[in-house]
């Protein structure tokens, strides 16, 4: 099971082994992170499920699709390393991958 | 230049909706006692949260479907986010019968092709720039007619105006034709409780809309009607029934909310003058003020969903064909998931979590549009008004409503300039 690491906006950390295939928004959610708030369930709507993703020197991780970088450009406070937590699937390369959660959602 | 078309009042042009609508929400004062007593009772309980309040029932849904209430926290969001098996369908009856094809009313997948392109216009960077381009002018025009006197009623001065005023410029209405709209858009609700009146309201806005739709397409400008016409996703277009449904559900959608969630917050703070305080000095708190007016009295208290299967729901076994309220009211006063939740604080580490703008995929199109217009009225209410306290002269705010809260009036005073 890849490793990640979520940062709350206050330092506090978390470290999950989340399931291949599961999308990384809800291996946050069922280990309790409760910055990655994914009001809208994953249906790519509510901007909530946002992070900052800081993968290892081995790691990768695709391209967000058309519509997820459309939707990240609306995000508030938006990085260069933004992604939607519930556009991104756990793959053995998200090994070691920390996910630093913005003090807002939406 | 092709003309802007004209609204067809109603034939009894003296009928007005406004008075009916504590038929269709209640009067009550406070039902959250109620609804913790409720609560306490299960997640999930076979009822009709209607008749449980003494109202009428709802006259568009299938008299024999069984009815149940979700109480708790975790039930109502599991419900708003397991959408394959509490669908949306239950709006089919009411919201589906004056608005048409509204996007309330569809399940995925079809739901999510109409939605992501609605989305498009309401994301946070479009609206942030209606904030100063549409929002500001309308509630400064509407403050300068009250801040020299000292004294005025938010609610019939303020509250009750600026989000109309707001959907009046988004789609570029001279305001005359802004009374008659909002007149049709309230009666068309009454559907539900007052059939024929709700049918020709929502008949003469399905004549109008079309044609205010060909004079954009004609005409584009930079209103909300133009844009929307012109927004594709992957080259998929709004059909015109959908659109025209749409800015039939605006009025209600987008108006009728801003106007209570608004009252809702200024109600809350006149009654904490020392929250309201921190406030003034501090604006930073402003967004989660926001968000614990929406957790604490949140306008709308249900979402209906209707169930496509049976379903073993938190212990109770629910049948296909139900009519499920999910109680969102009662999710925003769950103490497993709120402590003191009856208790107002603007700093509430979790207020953010209510289930106001609802969950799920319909989750609330316009929830970032009401935080701007919230925003924007209160940070000119608290610069423009200084001094601003509950008139003691008059008798305290009011919130009324079971199904829809507000206060009807908020008297208040404060130093003119
Ligand atoms: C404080 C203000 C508001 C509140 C409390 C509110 C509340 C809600 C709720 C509870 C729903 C979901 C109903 C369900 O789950 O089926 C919803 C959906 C919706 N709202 Fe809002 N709303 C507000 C402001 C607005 C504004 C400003 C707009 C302007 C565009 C808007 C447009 C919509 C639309 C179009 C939907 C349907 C979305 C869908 O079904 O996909 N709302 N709103
Ligand atoms: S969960 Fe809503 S956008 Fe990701």
């Amino acid at each position: 099971m890849p490793r990640l690491t979520f940062v709350e906006f206050d330092g506090q950390t978390r470290e999950v082994d989340a399931r291949l295939g599961e999308t990384v928004m809800r291996s946050a959610r069922n280990a309790g992170v409760e910055g990655i708030i994914a009001e809208c369930g994953g249906s790519m709507t509510c901007l909530t499920c946002h992070c900052y993703v800081t993968l290892p020197e081995s790691g990768s991780l695709p391209e967000p699709s058309a519509n997820e970088q459309e939707m990240l450009d609306c995000v508030l406070e938006a990085r260069e390393n933004s992604r939607l937590s519930c556009q991104v699937v756990v793959t053995p390369e998200l090994d070691g991958a920390r996910f630093d959660i913005p003090q807002w959602q939406g | 230049m092709t003309v802007l078309p004209k609204l067809r009042d109603l034939e009894d042009a003296t009928f007005s909706p406004f008075m009916e609508e504590s038929l269709l929400f209640g009067a009550h004062d406070d039902p959250y006692p109620f609804l913790a007593e409720l609560r306490e009772k299960g997640p999930v309980l076979k009822a009709d949260y209607r008749t449980v309040m003494g109202l009428g029932p709802d006259i568009t849904f299938p008299a024999d479907a069984p009815h149940y209430m979700l109480m708790s926290y975790e039930a109502c969001s599991k419900a708003l986010l397991t959408p394959s098996v509490f669908s949306n369908q239950s709006y089919m009856y009411n919201l589906g019968a004056c608005f048409g094809r509204s996007v309330s009313t569809m399940d995925a997948p079809e739901h999510g092709r109409f939605r992501r392109i609605f989305q498009k216009v309401f994301l946070p960077q479009y609206v942030k720039e209606w904030g100063g381009s549409v929002v500001d002018p309308v509630v400064n025009e509407l403050l300068e007619t009250f801040i020299h006197e000292g004294k005025a009623d938010l609610v019939n001065q303020f509250t009750l105006l600026y989000p109309f005023g707001v959907i009046y410029k988004q789609l570029d209405l001279p305001p005359e034709e802004g009374k008659i709209f909002h007149k049709l858009a309230v009666t068309q609700t009454l559907v539900s409780v007052m059939r024929d009146k709700g049918v020709e309201a929502s008949d003469k806005l399905g004549e109008f809309f079309p044609r205010l739709i060909a004079q954009r397409r004609a005409n584009p400008g930079d209103d909300l009607v133009s844009l929307l016409v012109q927004t594709e996703v992957d080259g998929e277009y709004l059909p015109e029934d959908v659109l025209v449904s749409f800015f039939r559900q605006l009025i209600n959608a987008a108006g009728d909310t801003t106007y209570r969630g608004t009252s809702v917050l200024l109600a809350n703070l006149l009654k904490h003058p020392d929250q309201m305080e921190a406030l003034r000095q501090d604006r930073s708190l402003l967004p989660n003020a926001i968000e614990e007016a929406l957790r604490f009295d949140g306008p709308v208290l249900e979402q209906s969903r209707w169930t496509t299967t049976d379903i073993d729901f938190f212990g109770t076994h629910i049948p296909a064909g139900s009519l499920i309220h999910v109680m969102a009211g009662s999710a925003n006063r769950d103490p497993a998931k709120f402590d003191n939740p009856d208790v107002f604080d603007i700093r509430r580490p979790n207020a953010n979590r209510h289930l106001s703008f609802s969950g799920g995929p319909h989750i609330c199109i316009g929830q970032h549009l009401a935080r701007v217009e919230m925003t924007r009225a209160i940070n000119a209410i608290l610069d423009r008004l200084p001094n601003l306290k509950a008139d003691p002269d008059m008798p305290p705010a009011q919130l009324k409503g079971a199904m829809m809260r507000v206060p009807h009036h908020l008297h208040v005073t404060f130093d003119p300039s």
